[in-house]
């Protein structure tokens, strides 16, 4: 099964170019150090607000810092932000949707609570989770997480439910295997496909969500770089000096489109039906 | 005549239709109204009736899967609905049941191994490599072979795995096997091979079978005694032969007639002298007409029907039939 999704994957050329882009970025990024020309603090205020040139491929901003090497080194906090974020939603909200399609307790109260964060808007939580916890790492990537976790938690909990009216599951039910069981060995391995796709799918909207906080100025600190904070500063000189925002956005759109499409890829290549 | 293995009395299953504000049902579906019937040790009881009668219902009220709303199962004498799911448990392994599609009752991401394996994980004291000896055995015992272990259910036609999924049912010596609609959705030529291997698996294990099925040639060849079912109720029951040779209730008689048989010109002569076909639909369960259940559709339907529900009698020693009609005296 699994040899065969791999090969739906190198067939699929779009799927192919999304790895390679994708590679690509977070390679440069894990080795912004070596990779950047510049520091991402290094401030060269006589050159400030440059347009492209051989020096500063992407220009460079206000402060006369280069953009491309910010670039590299802002990447490196959204792409871990929105991993992070991912993992946490999918371990949280996996557990949360299996319990609540599974045992009918469990929904009453889990599916209640989701009703309440889903009516209050993510960013209010996000920023009381910034304001009273601070703002490390870590914090902002429970307040990205919680965004996603509410979707997740409904789509697994749909899947369960239908898993749990499956033949092979009343089976199990049949001799006596015990509900943790049926849902570990017989209901996640079935679902895992849902989750995988859904989760490549947040990872996209969870680097957005992070550069949204970090517009707020909820997220990272300066002079840290990160991708949101770049397109923040940005949009203050997007009539004169195109450049600053250009090329962090541009950058982002590309590391979210390359997800979404290796997504739809997944999605494909983990469906037996779709051949 | 051996003993009674399964007991059923009274059985009844309502679901809730919907729930209004307060959390009260609106009203009940009736799948269930009222079953009792026993299972010797050693036979097969075969349950017929068309879809919606509630045989399926049954089968999961005896194996477990469903709670029962009233009446008892009881195998040996232990009455099991009702029974705490800890002590229930240690008495899954008594009944196995397969089920219709073959296609969906087995995990496509585990080895045959793996799933033969599993209930006697659950349920047998028996180290790793007795297991898998066990396993090779069944495999064999449902004429597959036994490398095919290792292999996954993708890997097999439907026949194929409806043995698989037999294996899996035998694999914890069960006293009583359901098979729900166990081979309608296999080829015809198929279904004979699977229905013959059930025969043969009888013979040799001493099997005890509850045989559902839509299907009244299979189950007139697997049975030893025919339940017939229609709108939750049990209509009629009888061996076998006897059901086939004097069947009373009018829907029996009915669902007899509508057997197609395997030459052209008898079915058509057949067809033109005692085609017994039926008008309207099946009332719905959620508001099952008073009376006889069956008097809607009743060809010799009379007044008494439509407010009085019959009462089981027995016609013929093992024979009974309910409905008024067919009472002491009343033959027709």
């Amino acid at each position: 099964m699994q040899s065969k999704a791999l090969k739906k994957i190198i067939r699929n050329p779009t799927a192919v170019i999304c790895i390679v882009i994708l590679a690509v970025l977070i390679v440069s990024c894990v080795f912004s150090d070596v990779l950047a020309p510049y520091g991402f603090d290094e401030q060269q205020l006589h050159n400030a607000r440059q347009g492209p040139s051989a020096e500063h491929i992407f220009g460079t901003d206000e402060y006369g810092r280069d953009i491309f090497s910010r670039i590299l080194y802002g990447g490196k906090t959204s792409i871990v932000i929105g991993f992070a974020a991912v993992l946490l939603s999918v371990a949280v909200g996996g557990t949360l949707g299996m319990l609540a399609g599974y045992y009918k307790k469990a929904e009453m109260i889990i599916m209640r609570l989701v009703d309440i964060q889903v009516a209050i808007p993510g960013i209010l939580f996000a920023i009381v989770i910034v304001a009273t916890l601070g703002d490390s790492l870590f914090n902002v990537v429970i307040s990205v997480a919680i965004f996603s976790i509410p979707t997740m938690i409904r789509v697994v909990r749909s899947e369960v439910l239908s898993m749990k009216q499956s033949e092979f599951v009343l089976a199990a039910r049949t001799y006596g295997l015990p509900s943790w069981r049926i849902l570990l060995v017989h209901i996640l391995p079935n679902i895992v496909h849902t989750m995988i796709v859904l989760a490549t799918m947040r990872f996209a909207s969870s680097v957005l969500t992070s550069a949204t906080l970090s517009f707020l100025g909820l997220g990272v600190k300066p002079p840290m770089a990160d991708w949101g904070s770049m397109i923040s500063n940005g949009r203050m000189f997007i009539r004169t000096d195109w450049w600053v925002i250009v090329f962090p956005g541009l950058a982002l759109l590309i590391l979210t489109l390359a997800v979404n499409l290796l997504g739809d890829a997944l999605r494909d290549a983990l469906d037996p039906k779709v051949q | 005549m051996a003993e009674k293995l399964l007991e059923v009395s009274g059985l009844k299953k309502y679901y809730p239709i919907k729930k209004n504000l307060l959390g009260k049902p609106g009203g009940y579906v009736q799948a269930v109204n009222g079953v009792d019937f026993s299972i010797r040790t050693g036979e097969t009881l075969g349950l017929v009736g068309e879809s919606g009668c509630g045989k399926s219902t049954v089968g999961k009220c005896i194996i477990g899967l469903e709670n029962v709303t009233e009446g008892s199962v009881a195998l040996d004498g232990v009455v099991l609905s009702g029974m705490p799911e800890r002590q229930r448990r240690k008495r899954r392994r008594d009944i196995q049941m397969v089920f219709q599609n073959p296609y969906a009752s087995l995990n496509q991401r585990r080895t045959i191994q793996q799933i033969i394996d599993e209930p006697m994980q659950v349920n047998l004291d028996l180290s790793r490599q007795e297991r898998l000896e066990r396993t090779r055995e069944l495999l064999r015992m449902v004429g597959l072979r036994e490398e095919y272990c290792s292999r996954y259910p993708h890997e097999f036609s439907g026949g194929q795995r409806q043995r698989i999924a037999i294996a899996r049912a035998l694999a914890v010596d069960p006293r009583l096997v359901i098979a729900d609609e166990a081979v309608s959705a296999l080829d015809v030529s198929i279904q004979s091979q699977v229905i013959n291997l059930f025969k043969e698996l009888q013979e040799k294990l001493g099997l005890t079978y509850l045989f559902i099925s839509h299907n009244l040639c299979v189950v007139k060849y697997i049975s030893d005694r025919i339940g017939v079912m229609y709108l939750g109720e049990m209509v009629e029951m009888a061996e076998t032969e006897e059901l086939f040779q004097h069947p009373c209730h009018p829907y029996t008689r009915s669902l007899l007639s509508a057997i197609p048989l395997p030459d052209v010109t008898e079915q058509e002569e057949a067809r033109r002298e005692n085609r017994i076909i039926l008008q309207g639909d099946v009332p719905s369960p959620a508001n099952p007409p008073e009376g006889c259940r069956f008097h809607t559709r009743c060809p010799l339907a009379t007044e008494r029907c439509a407010q009085e529900k019959p009462c089981r009698t027995e016609v013929a020693p093992g024979h009974t039939v309910t409905c008024h009609l067919c009472g002491k005296g009343g033959g027709i």
